[in-house]
């Protein structure tokens, strides 16, 4: 369950772009601030763009390796297309931890071209 | 002649001269008020060249007490000024360098990216600068990644002042320190 006040003042952030080159194999997409009182993250913009040649599940959550957790439903992505979720197709979540994500590609995931690329926008919560 | 507020405080809004020409200002410095009237004021605009750059900083790292040297006013000139950031990062101000200002007994309270969506006039960020006696800036990288740079834009008047032999009658006082100094 998450409960938010639209009001509150935020930041909008984006990462640079993460790729995943390895199946399951979560990787930090937003680092949040975390220095002092630690912000929260709410994303607001979802990129995936699949390099490989099967399709791609893709999940956003928090944590890694197996410490891993979807927050969102999983993105399906076709070989060699992308996709782009956000504003209010996006559940208003608020994380209180680094944004990672993960993908399931039956063959051909790897590094360069082959790579699923995933940016974030972000909006953080914090002083 | 309007009269002043004896109370020393900015006001909210848009910042707004706190004495005119011919009334009289306190500046409290080393511990003690010094007195002058206030012969001319002009602005100090919100511009490129009130912006300092306190620099790189890396994830979660602070820069130390900086003195703001783009703070350094004339003899017997006396700045009232407000701030915002540009960039990321959370600023403690220290004037003098020993003494925090804007603190409590547990804290120091900081300005940042959303000190101006709360307080778009930066109405709480005002402090006032006497000659060169300018207030130093610990900055602070909150964020997870590296900052290329920090800066800070200062924006206010200025007003040039003539030193009167003993406390007047009225007059409206300007805090040259933080409370402890």
């Amino acid at each position: 369950m998450a409960t938010s006040l639209d009001p509150r003042p935020g930041l909008t952030k984006s990462h640079p772009v993460a790729l995943l080159v390895t199946v399951a194999t979560p990787v930090t997409v937003f680092t949040r601030s975390a220095t002092g009182m630690a912000r929260t993250v709410k994303v607001k913009k979802i990129f995936v763009s699949n390099g490989s040649p099967s399709f791609a599940t893709v999940d956003v959550g928090t944590g890694l390796a197996g410490a891993f957790v979807a927050s969102f439903p999983r993105i399906r992505v076709e070989a060699g297309m992308h996709e782009t979720i956000s504003g209010d197709q996006l559940p208003n979540l608020e994380l209180a931890a680094n944004v990672t994500a993960s993908a399931i590609v039956a063959a051909g995931i790897g590094a360069g071209d082959l790579a699923v690329r995933v940016q974030l926008e972000v909006e953080e919560i914090g002083g | 002649m309007a009269e002043l507020s004896t109370i020393t405080t900015h006001r909210n809004g848009p910042i707004q001269p706190l004495a005119k020409p011919g009334e009289n200002v306190g500046v409290w410095l080393a511990a003690a008020w010094h007195w002058y009237e206030v012969i001319r004021l002009e602005p100090w605009q919100p511009s490129n060249a009130g912006i300092q750059n306190f620099g790189a900083i890396v994830a979660g790292a602070n820069v130390n007490a900086t003195l703001a040297t783009t703070l350094e006013f004339d003899t017997n000139r006396v700045a009232q000024l407000r701030c915002m950031v540009l960039d990321d990062i959370r600023v403690r101000v220290f004037q003098p360098g020993a003494a925090g200002k804007f603190v409590n007994v547990d804290a120091h309270s900081e300005i940042g990216l959303l000190s101006a969506q709360i307080d778009p006039d930066a109405a709480l960020t005002e402090f006032y600068v006497f000659e060169d006696k300018q207030p130093l800036f610990r900055i602070e990288n909150p964020t997870g990644y590296n900052l290329a740079q920090s800066r800070v834009m200062f924006w206010g008047i200025q007003y040039l002042l003539k030193p009167l032999a003993a406390e007047p009658a009225r007059a409206t006082k300007l805090m040259g320190t933080g409370l402890a100094g």
